[in-house]
């Protein structure tokens, strides 16, 4: 039906406002870049899902329910009967480490667990009526348990035939598929006949913290790392791929697994520590360093192609801590200029200030003798020792073979310099983020055409939304016939305005409808923060998660040091291992 | 205190011409918030005229823009000196209008940021098709027609164009001449294409005496001129400036210097900035104020900017009403007021780029017109045009041009070159010379035909709506998608519909809301799409066809004959006429090669199949299915009166028999030499099995056979045949 006008004039009003809401992942580089390359490589890896055993205990949690509690007149919802059973567990850990949470955490709703412990020490425990959670571990895992084949899914299930009803499914209906069924077996072997798992099933869930202590002593997250936990080795087989499962994404996930076992075998061998920063490092430099010195880091051939797509996941870490960084700047900068704003003009400008010129200086080691913004990157690096006129495949890889981990403009080095706020003029955050996004574009201009560009591309789905280097290396080419000697006002001004400002817009409508997630606004040749900005979320999130399951699965493990080593059983594993990649 | 929220003001529709004007422009917040207004969604026509300087700009910047120039068009418009400044915007409805004038430009800030201040006012044309405000509706068409004067390129044309198309369909809108003007209900457009503002406002103010004027304006004269002119005017008014600190460029240092300063009142607001203008005056018997994009600066009342202004009349004048407890106005001393270090929009003074499209437009769909020109002293010798999407790095076309230095050329684009393209395409020039090469910015190429949308019956939502319901309409969507958006578009869009299923039996069918799928985000080593689109494969559309029809008759139709609700009959029919009509109305148009894109055996043989679902079924060594009809028998076997009376309400066995008689005559070919049996002279001799089966279920239901009459109406519903088809089809049926 058409609308009809019913409306009564507007005479002499003042337009609406749309307030600003909390933003975060500003230019969505996080979400739609990191978070998706990443998706790929630790595929049911996550972020949210460090702990290993979890990716037992949830599918027991099924089998266990459908064993003792379905059916009965005091059954529970299956999901309210998997979080009964995930406080036992918290508890039975807590209780287990006398009031402690397991070593590397992430048990879920441990603080709450550990007062009640505090306060009832010795008591029974009436589960029904404890929460520990808001978000229950059930929540993190699910999605990762589908996408290795836990539960039956739509696809597992025959197509309709024409006379059947489509059935409509609820979260009770799930069921485990035949390898759910292996995994929660395997699970009740540690824990079914414990007292406290029939407690917990009964009617009265009613259980004596002592027998929850068995629970934490035999099912618990760290315990699973004893050689006796039955669930230990089926968990190595699944998540390193070595039995069939759906999907062809899991494969990336063992070959990131095995990469990381390797790394940690050959960095820890020759004493170096084996940690977010130093995998960035090898994968993105082949190379690691401390103040004193420089260490090549040799990447096992069967290894070399997830290690260069780790790689790519880097290009695309560092343009987003360039770019973000350039927006916290400017977010900053803004709010102390409150709704007068500051035009693009001068706040380009400002990189010609002699601060940034000092401070410059200082990052690169070189005498700059004109302001920052008046030089090209192509100048800059002609004063680091490593003249090149464009950057094309071959002199890319010059920059990359010239520009190493440990230089004076390296990426980890400006990263810190912008994380860290260490510099004296506030616009060289502007300025060293240019320099980042320079120097990272340069670097990953000769595997544009490779495989593993396109590859990284494959992850911007929308290139008008989804910010990655080979999109913004485009846009940077396009603008400019030759970027690389273009001065940085100019590059500044582009960079700002498109791949900041404008992104930042365009992006607050992919969250809300409305456009409220949105920190700055233009008026004219004005641009204003309506909000503050001041952490860079950009980060590897998946890492912990992953070096974290690799200690639960007994192939790693923390040293007194808390440092990484490999443990006899992993370097046994990743050796047997590495000879079924090698054949293959 | 009123506040409006200005990105629901345009709401009503369908609307048949939106005319917008702006001076600066944002497309992708206009894209993404006002384009998916009522209004402009179902509008056949979106015209945003917009300052020149800034036009340039965004192409220089390379703003995100998916539809510009091919879902709305965007005309430059260059003053004779001052800037294009207007705020105003007008819905033209077949019923109506709506006229919305403020300070707000078409800009995320202007729109929900800033403090901006508007009128808008709706009409709905009485039954003599007239309304009180209709003068207003015409001032603004005639605003836009002078202002197009002064536009840009081909764009401007095609907006005159179309506004000459509106006012022929809508006569009441025809433009007024200025000397017919009437005070409408005491609100009156004024703009400066009429002549300065001040001398506008003057006449308005008249013989009265005027004891006040109120300003709020961001920006001001920095020599305090139009402050001056009001205080010299009006000497014995009191003059109240309203500004804001930091953002308002109150010229204090001049203010200071006058012998009877004006009163200056801050408007204080945390997180808006004061973009509002307006003027007002009141004396003891009467009043008024000014409303829209003039800021109190000479180059805004004295007409070398293009600006348009409400005048609201005393009754309904109320400068008070701005402000309350949460907008505050405090007086401020004029040396404790911080002005902004900025100044009023005035033009670019920069130089002319070296190169430069003024317009690219594409007509037939392969011919581009370009305006352009060379403004560098180089010595050209090639100059050649590209094209390309946003999302490309490198042209997917380019074609030699003259090496004239300015000047129009008609070029013709390969049609492969265009087959993909969705949204906004640009074209740029690039000159060789003796010192390089040099490149113009990039513009957006007008896509003419795909710039009006023609609904087939009624507004763009509700066809939309009503062929997801029925499929009635489908191909005519289809045709709408393939003009705004390419063949591609349609593609996916039949990759993706699927047409209500609904028996009666509850809820729509569709999936549950609780899923459980697996996802696999592995991707393999090759490109995305956008990384180099001209390589897509063609879309096909002939597979697309066959697919959507084929995913309807299993999950549709086949699922209906094995129910046999009777609830379902008129869902069935819908979706079984929908399907008949795609296939027959591609069979008609030809592809590229020149073939039918729905192949004739395709076609006869999907349509019998639909028939004998709707009749007695398939049971064949590899297909089984009951018929709808049949199941229906079963179902109300205790009273098939129930199944006559609702098959004669909906012409049920009347659509079987034009469906079979449309692929008999598809089928019958004189010059066939008959491997069995005797020769077959006409249409309805052919497909004698099915005509067989057909009859044999009307006489199996106990159901009348359709009369002629029956069978030309629903030959008639299809709305697909022409008149020979049609006379040839009532010989056939005896």
């Amino acid at each position: 039906m058409a609308k009809k006008d019913k409306s009564s004039p507007i005479i002499l009003q003042w337009t609406k406002h749309v307030p600003t809401a909390d933003v975060q992942d500003p230019l969505g580089t996080s979400l739609r870049g990191s978070t998706r390359i990443a998706n790929r490589l630790l595929f049911c890896i996550t972020s949210i899902t460090p702990r290993a055993r979890y990716f037992t205990f949830v599918p027991w949690c099924v089998y266990d329910y459908n064993k003792r509690e379905r059916g009965t007149p005091h059954a529970l919802g299956l999901r309210d009967a998997i979080v009964l059973r995930e406080h036992a567990l918290t508890l039975g850990c807590i209780a287990h480490h006398d009031g402690a949470a397991c070593a590397g955490g992430a048990l879920v709703g441990t603080r709450e667990a550990i007062r009640w412990y505090g306060s009832h020490n010795g008591s029974e425990a009436n589960l029904r009526r404890l929460r520990f959670a808001k978000n229950p571990a059930m929540n993190a895992y699910f999605n990762s348990l589908v996408n290795l084949g836990v539960f039956i899914t739509e696809e597992d299930i025959p197509e309709l035939e024409d006379d059947e009803e489509p059935i409509e499914l609820t979260f009770d209906d799930i069921e485990l598929s035949a390898m759910g069924l292996e995994i929660a077996a395997a699970y009740d072997a540690a824990v079914g006949r414990l007292q406290a798992v029939s407690e917990v099933a009964s009617r009265s869930r009613r259980c004596a913290v002592t027998t929850l202590k068995a629970w934490g002593r035999k099912g618990g997250l760290c315990e699973l790392a004893l050689p006796t936990s039955p669930d230990r080795d089926l968990l190595r087989d699944i998540f390193f791929t070595r039995r069939e499962l759906p999907g062809k994404a899991h494969a990336d996930r063992r070959r990131t697994l095995l990469l990381m076992l390797d790394l940690a075998r050959r960095l820890t061998t020759n004493g170096w520590s084996f940690d977010a920063v130093t995998f960035a490092d090898s994968v993105y430099f082949g190379e690691v360093s401390d103040e004193d010195e420089n260490h090549a880091v040799a990447i096992s051939s069967p290894l070399t192609d997830i290690s260069l797509r780790w790689r790519m996941f880097y290009f695309h870490y560092y343009m987003a801590v360039a770019l973000e960084g350039i927006f916290s700047w400017l977010v900053t900068r803004l709010r102390g200029a409150g709704l007068a704003g500051e035009s693009l003009d001068g706040l380009v400008s400002d990189l010609n200030g002699l601060g940034v010129r000092r401070d410059i200086s200082l990052f690169a080691g070189v005498h700059l003798e004109e302001p920052f913004g008046l030089i090209s990157p192509r100048r800059l690096f002609a004063l680091l020792g490593t003249p090149l006129e464009l950057i094309d495949y071959d002199t890319s890889a010059t920059i990359d073979g010239s520009r190493r981990v440990s230089g004076p403009i390296s990426e980890p080095i400006l990263e810190g310099v912008i994380r860290n706020d260490d510099y004296q003029d506030p616009t060289s955050a502007f300025a060293a983020s240019l320099l980042l996004l320079a120097i990272t574009l340069a670097r990953y201009k000769r595997w544009d055409a490779t495989q593993y560009g396109q590859w990284l591309a494959s992850a911007a789905a929308d290139p008008y939304l989804d910010l990655v280097p080979p999109v913004v290396l485009h846009g940077m080419e396009r603008r400019f016939q030759n970027w690389w000697d273009t001065p940085f006002v100019e590059l500044g001004m582009f960079v700002l305005h498109r791949f900041v400002i404008q992104q930042h817009q365009a992006m607050s409508y992919e969250k809300v409808a409305s456009g409220a997630r949105c920190l700055l606004q233009i008026d004219g040749d004005r641009v204003l923060s309506t909000g503050t900005y001041d952490k860079i979320g950009t980060g590897n999130a998946r890492f912990p998660s992953a070096l974290q399951v690799l200690i639960d699965l007994g192939l790693l493990s923390r040293d007194d040091s808390n440092d990484i080593v490999v443990t006899e059983d992993g370097d046994l594993f990743l050796s047997q291992e590495m000879a079924t990649e090698a054949t293959e | 205190m009123r506040y409006c929220d200005y990105t629901t003001l345009f709401s009503t529709h369908p609307s048949e011409l939106v005319l917008l004007s702006t001076y600066n422009f944002d497309p992708d917040f206009f894209e993404r918030r006002l384009l998916r207004a009522p209004s402009l969604l179902t509008a056949r026509r979106i015209v945003v005229l917009m300052d020149y300087d800034q036009w340039s700009r965004l192409k220089v910047e390379e703003v995100t823009a998916r539809w510009m120039n091919s879902k709305y068009l965007v005309v430059p418009i260059r003053p004779k000196a001052g800037v294009f400044h207007p705020k105003l915007q007008l819905v033209l409805r077949a019923d109506g209008f709506q006229l919305v004038c403020g300070s707000s430009n078409l800009t995320r800030s202007g729109c929900t940021h800033n403090l901006e201040i508007v009128n808008a006012i709706s009409a709905m044309l009485d039954d003599s098709g007239t309304h009180e405000s209709l003068p207003l509706c015409c001032d603004a068409v005639r605003f836009f027609q002078l202002a197009l004067d002064r536009g840009i390129g081909d764009a401007a044309a095609i907006a005159r164009d179309w506004i000459a198309d509106a006012a022929k369909d809508m006569p009441w809108c025809r433009p007024t001449s200025r000397q017919h003007r009437d005070d409408h209900g005491g609100v009156k457009l004024m703009h400066t294409l009429d002549g300065p503002l001040w001398d506008q406002f003057v006449e308005c103010v008249g013989d009265h005496r005027p004891t006040q004027i109120v300003v709020v304006s961001p920006f001001y004269d920095t020599d305090g001129r139009m402050i001056r002119r009001v205080l010299q005017k009006w000497p014995k008014a009191t003059l109240e400036v309203l500004a804001q600190q930091l953002t308002s460029n109150l010229p204090v240092g001049q203010l200071k210097l006058m012998a009877r300063p004006p009163d200056i009142y801050e408007v204080r607001s945390a997180s808006r900035r004061l973009h509002g203008k307006a003027l007002g005056w009141q004396s003891t018997d009467g009043g008024g104020i000014l409303v829209g994009s003039a800021n109190f600066t000479a180059a805004a009342f004295d007409g070398r900017n293009i600006e348009a202004c409400i005048y609201v009349g005393a009754e309904t004048a109320n400068m008070n009403t701005l402000f309350d407890s949460q907008l505050q106005r405090v007086s401020i001393a004029v040396e404790d007021f911080i002005p902004a270090d900025t100044t009023e929009p005035r033009p670019d003074e920069d130089t002319e780029p070296a190169l430069s499209i003024q317009s690219a437009s594409l007509r037939d769909g392969t011919t581009l017109r370009l305006l352009y020109e060379v403004s560098s002293g180089e010595v050209i010798t090639k100059l050649s045009v590209a094209l390309r999407l946003s999302s490309e790095s490198f042209p997917r076309a380019t074609i030699v041009l003259p090496t004239r230095r300015t000047g129009e050329a008609v070029v013709k684009v390969g049609e492969k070159v265009l087959q993909d393209v969705h949204g906004s395409l640009l074209a740029f020039i690039s000159a060789e010379t003796d010192h390089g090469r040099i490149e113009s910015a990039a513009t957006w190429v007008i896509h003419e035909d795909r710039l009006t949308h023609e609904p087939s019956d009624g507004s763009g939502i509700k066809t939309k709506t009503h062929v997801e319901e029925t499929g009635d309409g489908l191909p005519e969507y289809l045709d709408e998608i393939v003009k705004r958006e390419g063949l591609a578009s349609v593609v996916e869009y039949l990759n993706h519909l699927n047409i209500r299923f609904f028996d009666g039996s509850g809820g729509i069918g569709g999936r549950s809301k609780f899923q459980l799928r697996r996802s696999d985000p592995y991707h393999p080593d090759v490109p995305p799409e956008w990384w180099d689109q001209i390589d897509a494969h063609a879309p096909n559309l002939e597979q697309a066809i066959y697919s959507f029809c084929d995913r309807h008759e299993k999950s549709r139709l086949r699922r209906h004959a094995e129910r046999g609700n009777i609830n379902g009959m008129e869902n069935f029919l819908d979706i079984f006429t929908a399907v008949v009509r795609l296939l027959y109305v591609y069979h008609t148009r030809v592809d590229g090669r020149g073939q039918p894109v729905v192949k004739a055996p395709q076609l006869i043989g999907r349509v019998c199949r639909l028939i004998e679902i709707a009749t007695s079924g398939i049971d064949t060594s590899h297909d089984y299915c009951e018929g709808y009809t049949t199941s229906l028998v079963v179902n109300l076997n205790g009273d098939l009166s129930l199944l006559h009376e609702r098959s004669e309400e909906l012409n049920f066995m009347g659509h079987m028999c034009a469906a079979l008689l449309i692929a008999q005559m598809l089928r019958f070919d004189p010059n066939e030499v008959p491997i069995y049996g005797p020769k077959v002279t006409r249409p309805r001799e052919c497909l004698e099995h099915q005509v067989k089966r057909l009859h044999a279920t009307i006489v199996d239901a106990e159901m009348a056979a359709p009369s002629k009459q029956q069978v030309v109406s629903a030959l008639g519903q299809y709305r697909m045949l022409s008149d020979d088809v049609m006379t040839a089809c009532e010989g056939e049926i005896s």
